[in-house]
């Protein structure tokens, strides 16, 4: 038996496209820049090493890596990371992702996948936000296309 | 008993609550005059006693429904609306009466009573009121009670009735936060209770009312016997009371 | 901390009189219910979504077995290895197994890092490993705070509520050997540094879980400081505890709790780190941990599965209830005794542990505003729920002189003429009380406890 499916989630200011992400993924925290090839990059951050998202999300400015791509530390582990992201792979909700999963992973399901909505945080102690916790405090996107 | 408690099963009936009885013995003949003024012509139901809140919220589902079953008989035999001025009590008498009378005799009864009540300011919503007499263009900090915005989702109309009285209506900060009586709650956890009142009269001194109106007499008590205990210059009024205050008191 | 035998209203009392934590809980509780108030509006009608949710999870907990099954047949599949315990003992029993797997393969002594788990605080697991001579870090660096404080977390989205920079800069500074300043970035910087290290020497990893997604055998964990996706990355074997009603059916259904859980708990639309894992590293992966192990907690859930009480397996642990409860306000968690506080712990306690009396007198801890049913991001009637346990258990427990009292009292008020004669006596004894107020303060039982501080109730005209 197959339940209905639930019905999607909607937003009263929906955010959409290159922009929307941007939008949302500034306001996170995030930076960001828009490039047509990797090769145009003048100036590639040397220490931060470049991880390959599957997709983005507009809405809640969200990128979507998974483990078959990029090994889990490269996102873990440095202070800072880039994100190289196809702009064709910005979809507008997180339903986008989750509810079209054959889309994005075809064949057999990476062990890991991460939806990183912005830098690392904690507001643990005394509700003051402070970033870089454990995971990267700056981060980086990189749209291409 | 007063005179004006005469059988009329068609009139709207108006049930005074325990609470009322004990500590404000004219809040029903004022209830009578509000609901008067709204074209209402309502009678104080008579041979009643309480709803059986304080002991169903303890726990005690038999006691509960041993004391409410007169007042469930006696509302029965009454056609139309019945008006209470209280909103924990209403909410008790139509949310869960149907519970606690189930597989009784009185079920019947205790489900066409919970279908008629209606809190106070829910009745005058339904009417057009010429403002009252009494302290009109003077700000009054609204308590919303817990039972009355939650189980009966009642946040307008109480306001409303303020508003066309002619006063300003103020609001605390948080004024969602329950004033800590909780019924048999205030004396089990007396420091608990007290902390929440004070929270509680904090915010609304903040307002720079000076009077505090509510559809719940029994928040009202407890937040005048803290505010008492604090010397705040606060004074508590019930809806009803506010409705027919005569000149500035 | 968990002293049962002090009873509930004496440990409020207590916890009540400590104004800095009563000043910190108001502060951190207020933001994150206004947060959380701004976050909902996001959502174009969060009430549909929120019926959503409720049906989700109500199937769930309806279908629970089936669902379990089909979960842990597609997790296995994926090569993730399932536990399920029957009871805290069960759960301990396997961690343990799996440290002492490591002793055996020369990782002695083993070092454990955990991310933030309610489920393991619920059955003790730390003192467990520590006793058997492991090495247990928390990560999260509010549970890093309470570890170091010898403490239980007393609040389930933001542990360490109660402490104030400086008391974390204290315990640091203890832990350090080294000053540490009262700042946060500095604590934050120090704890990053200080974990760094436990990461990249822990041999098992252990967390908790979000959600199981039956569809394809994988489980959800949601967090914002990294420290999760260390544990689940870094060592060789990583342990999940669930407890065994945290599970959803598909992928599209975990959308619409995800649209919730962060907005709710924190008011962020999405958690920075929403992690999806499906097994163990693959051949063709670069890293990640060779075993994943699954413990599936009942612990007293599956006896509440089918009773008037389910609803409250429904819960997603967003703490939306504890930041708007008037009573947790002041009290804090710890008044509670127990690992779950706030409205869903005085609900889950008395349904979790039916037999201990210390957890079935905390449905009292409520004046039933329903605050927090209103807040529920998944329906829980807690208010309703917390009246049923009451019913339940009131007529039992309550001290001998409650139910006499009771008994009178409706024998007093069953009759219009009984009760009208008494509302006389009442009034009475109120007005002569009131006019000796030093004595009705020493009044004994319920009437002294009122009048301790608040002046007897007025009858006016
Ligand atoms: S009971 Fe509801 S509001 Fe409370 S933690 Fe659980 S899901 Fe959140």
């Amino acid at each position: 038996m197959t339940p209905a499916l639930p019905a999607p989630v909607h937003y009263s200011v929906p955010r959409r496209g290159i922009d929307g992400f941007c939008d949302a993924w500034h306001a996170i925290g995030g930076t960001s820049e828009r490039i047509t090839s990797l090769d145009e990059r003048a100036d590639p951050t040397p220490t931060a090493d470049l991880v390959h998202a599957t997709a983005a999300i507009a809405q809640t400015g969200s990128i979507v890596i998974d483990s078959s791509r990029n090994a889990r530390a490269a996102s873990l582990l440095p202070d800072r990371c880039a994100f190289v992201i196809d702009a064709s792979t910005i979809v507008d909700t997180p339903g986008d992702v989750l509810r079209e999963r054959a889309r994005w992973w075809p064949g057999a399901m990476p062990s890991q996948i991460v939806f990183v909505t912005g830098p690392s945080r904690s507001a643990d102690i005394e509700m003051t936000l402070t970033v870089g916790v454990h995971g990267p405090g700056r981060v980086h996107a990189i749209i291409i296309g | 008993m007063p005179s004006f408690e005469h059988e009329s099963p068609a009139l709207t009936n108006v049930l005074p609550t325990c609470l009322a009885d004990t500590l404000r013995p004219t809040l029903a003949a004022r209830v009578l005059k509000v609901l008067a003024r709204h074209g209402v012509a309502a009678t104080i139901a008579r041979r009643t006693t309480c709803c059986g809140q304080p002991a169903y919220n303890a726990g005690y589902e038999s006691e509960a429904r041993r004391v409410a079953r007169p007042t469930v008989r006696a509302l029965a035999k009454s056609q139309g609306q019945i008006v209470v001025p209280s909103g924990s009590c209403t909410a008790m008498m139509s949310r869960h009466w149907p519970a606690l009378f189930a597989g009784t005799a009185d079920e019947t009864r205790a489900r066409d009573v919970a279908a008629r009540v209606i809190e106070l300011s829910q009745a005058l919503a339904a009417g057009s009121a010429p403002p009252a007499a009494g302290d009109r263009d003077k700000p009054v900090a609204y308590h919303g009670s817990c039972h009355l915005e939650r189980e009966l989702g009642e946040r307008d109309a109480p306001r409303a009735a303020l508003r066309a009285a002619g006063h300003e209506v103020r609001e605390p900060t948080e004024g969602y936060l329950c004033c800590g009586f909780g019924g048999t709650f205030a004396v089990k956890l007396p420091a608990v209770s007290v902390a929440m009142a004070d929270e509680k009269l904090d915010s609304l001194s903040a307002t720079g009312a000076t009077t505090v109106v509510g559809c719940d007499l029994s928040c009202l008590m407890h937040l005048e016997a803290r505010a008492r205990t604090r010397r705040l210059p606060l004074q508590f009024r019930h809806l009803a009371e506010q409705l027919t205050v005569r000149g500035d008191e | 901390m968990n002293d049962v035998a002090v009873r509930f209203v004496t440990r409020a009392d207590r916890e009540l009189r400590n104004d800095r934590v009563r000043a910190a809980v108001r502060h951190t509780t207020s933001l994150l219910a206004a947060n959380r108030s701004t976050a909902l509006d996001g959502l174009a009608d969060p009430d549909a979504v929120r019926d959503s949710a409720h049906a989700i999870r109500r199937r769930a907990i309806d279908t629970l077995p089936q669902l379990l099954d089909r979960w842990a047949a597609r997790a296995t599949a994926n090569g993730i290895i399932v536990h399920r315990a029957r009871t805290a003992a069960d759960a301990v029993r396997v961690v343990l197994d799996l440290a002492d797997a490591q002793a055996t393969a020369g990782h002695s002594p083993v070092r454990i890092a955990k991310g933030k788990s309610m489920a393991s605080e619920e059955i003790d697991l730390n003192d467990a490993l520590e006793a058997a001579g492991h090495e247990v870090v928390e990560t999260d660096l509010g549970e890093f705070i309470i570890q170091l404080a010898r403490e239980k977390p007393s609040h389930l989205i933001v542990p360490a509520i109660h402490k104030s920079r400086f008391d974390v800069a204290e315990l640091f500074t203890t832990d350090a050997g080294r000053p540490i300043e009262p700042d946060v970035d500095a604590e934050a910087a120090y704890a990053r540094a200080r974990l760094r290290e436990a990461f990249l020497r822990a041999d098992i990893g252990i967390t908790g879980v979000n959600f199981a997604i039956a569809e394809t055998g994988s489980v959800c964990l949601v967090e914002n400081e990294g420290n999760g996706r260390m544990c689940t990355s870094l060592p060789r074997v990583h342990v999940a505890i669930m407890g065994m009603e945290r599970i959803v059916d598909t992928w599209a259904e975990l959308d619409v709790m995800l649209a919730l859980l962060a907005r709710s708990a924190t008011g962020q639309a999405l958690s920075v780190y929403t992690n999806i894992i499906s097994g163990p590293r693959r051949d063709d992966e670069l890293d990640g941990p060779d075993e994943v192990h699954v413990i599936v907690l009942d612990n007293g859930r599956e006896a509440i599965v089918g009773t008037e009480f389910d609803d409250a397996l429904l819960c997603i642990r967003c703490g939306a209830c504890l930041n708007v409860c008037p009573v947790y306000r002041n009290i804090g968690g710890h008044a509670y005794g127990t690992v779950y506080s706030g409205p869903i712990g005085a609900v889950l306690m008395p349904l979790l542990r039916p037999d201990d009396p210390a957890s079935r007198e905390l449905s009292e801890a409520s004046t039933l505003c329903g605050a927090c049913t209103e807040v529920c991001p998944v329906r829980i009637p807690l208010h309703d729920l917390l009246l049923r346990e009451r019913h339940r258990d009131a007529p039992g427990d309550a001290s001998r002189l409650r139910r006499v009292t009771f008994r009178l009292w409706s024998v007093a008020w069953a009759h219009p003429l009984s009760y009208r004669i008494s509302i006389h006596v009442v009034r009475a004894i109120l007005r002569l009380s009131s006019r000796v107020p030093k004595l009705a303060r020493r009044a004994p039982g319920w009437a002294g406890a009122w009048t301790r501080d608040r002046v007897v109730p007025r009858v006016r005209r």
